[in-house]
């Protein structure tokens, strides 16, 4: 048995493999993330073989997550159980479900729920030379207000989405994780120099993937960037007033705009414009 | 909806007005409610002693062409602002 602690936001899980083949399964995961390594695991996992799961089974703190092998559908269940352990007791900052990306140092800034369309948009992105920073969660430090944490996992790309991004990632197995549940491609396959403390976003983009519709850009006022960031709020409860005064600071700080997008070769004609503003002149 | 009751805010709600348009947060019911131009207009003429009816006739003076959308408005953000708690008919 090898534990290891996954750390992000000043918070940690420990995570026990039950063999060397889950060892480097979790290795593969969660590689990127540089915690400080300091923090006080508060939630352990475990993930052990188990042929009645399928494979292997993750459990922790007398939950059972759920089982299957080594692949993509095993790692959702991962990450969904990993993040609950990183930030729901945390109160030291803002967490929100976004994509982020940068660019010159500049961060656009991608908030969703799950299924909005965000690891997809952020794909698109990462393949236009955009600096992949996260997929899934970005937390502001109370004790750094003027920068961004990326919680800096592999990019996971659901079957749905899947074959149209495969084209755009230039890697080839074993570099990333492939299965009929979808797509994971580590931060070192696409991108291996990055930071995961970002400075604030500079473009707000809501993406919303709509299939056969025609791609709509539309700018989104302050008041509505509030609503639609406090739908992405993930650790609200722990927040005075559910992190609304958060919330509106970083609503406030950058323009948004709301992306209803179906395909992407719609992208590459429609965004540009939107993106140039962040270029370094 | 009864028009003829007065819509009264409930008054713990954290509000934020930008440009012509309004966020309200609403901390018990852990929810915001985004109020475009319109739904600010509706907000501010809730004092307490108007009634749905009062807002729609108010608006409908300003806007005589547009008195059907009006009252469709008016009682669509109402009922919302009561649906999430943040607003009370009485």
């Amino acid at each position: 048995m090898t534990d290891v602690l996954v750390s992000f936001a000043g918070r940690a899980v420990s995570i026990r493999c039950g063999d060397r083949a889950a060892l480097q399964f979790i290795n593969f995961l969660f590689q990127d993330l540089s915690g400080d390594g300091t923090a006080c695991p508060e939630t352990s996992l475990t993930l052990r073989p188990s042929p009645e799961a399928g494979g292997y089974l993750l459990e922790g703190d007398g939950t059972v997550f759920g089982g299957g092998p080594l692949g993509v559908g095993l790692a959702a269940l991962l990450f969904d159980a990993v993040i609950t352990g990183l930030i729901e007791r945390n109160a030291e900052g803002l967490a929100l479900h976004a994509g982020a990306v940068a660019s010159y140092g500049k961060v656009v800034l991608l908030p969703g729920v799950s299924g909005a369309g965000k690891s997809t948009l952020t794909a698109w992105l990462v393949a236009q030379g955009y600096s992949y920073l996260t997929d899934e969660l970005v937390f502001f430090a109370d004790d750094l207000p003027a920068r961004m944490l990326a919680f800096t996992r592999p990019l996971c790309i659901k079957s749905g989405a899947a074959p149209v991004v495969r084209p755009l990632i230039r890697t080839e197995v074993p570099a990333v994780l492939e299965d009929d549940q979808g797509l994971i491609v580590p931060h070192r396959a696409v991108n291996p120099e990055f930071a995961p403390i970002a400075s604030l976003p500079a473009l707000i983009l809501f993406p919303a993937y709509q299939p056969g519709l025609p791609i709509t850009v539309e700018r989104v006022s302050t008041a509505k960037t509030i609503a639609l960031l406090m739908g992405c709020n993930v650790n609200g409860r722990n927040l005075l007033n559910h992190g609304f005064a958060r919330v509106t600071r970083l609503a406030r700080s950058a323009p948004a705009h709301r992306v209803l997008y179906s395909r992407f070769e719609e992208l590459a004609t429609a965004l540009p414009e939107l993106l140039a503003g962040l270029e370094v002149t | 909806m009864d028009l003829n009751k007065k819509v009264l805010l409930q008054p713990d709600f954290l509000l934020e007005r930008i440009d012509k348009e309004i966020i309200v947060y609403h901390p018990s019911s852990t929810t915001s409610i985004y109020l475009n131009e319109t739904g600010a207009l509706v907000w501010e003429l809730c004092n307490g002693s108007a009634t749905t009816a009062d807002i729609i006739r108010l608006l409908a003076e300003v806007y005589p062409e547009s008195r059907a959308q009006i009252e469709q408005d008016v009682a669509d953000i109402i009922g919302r602002l009561v649906a999430h708690g943040i607003a009370s008919l009485q």
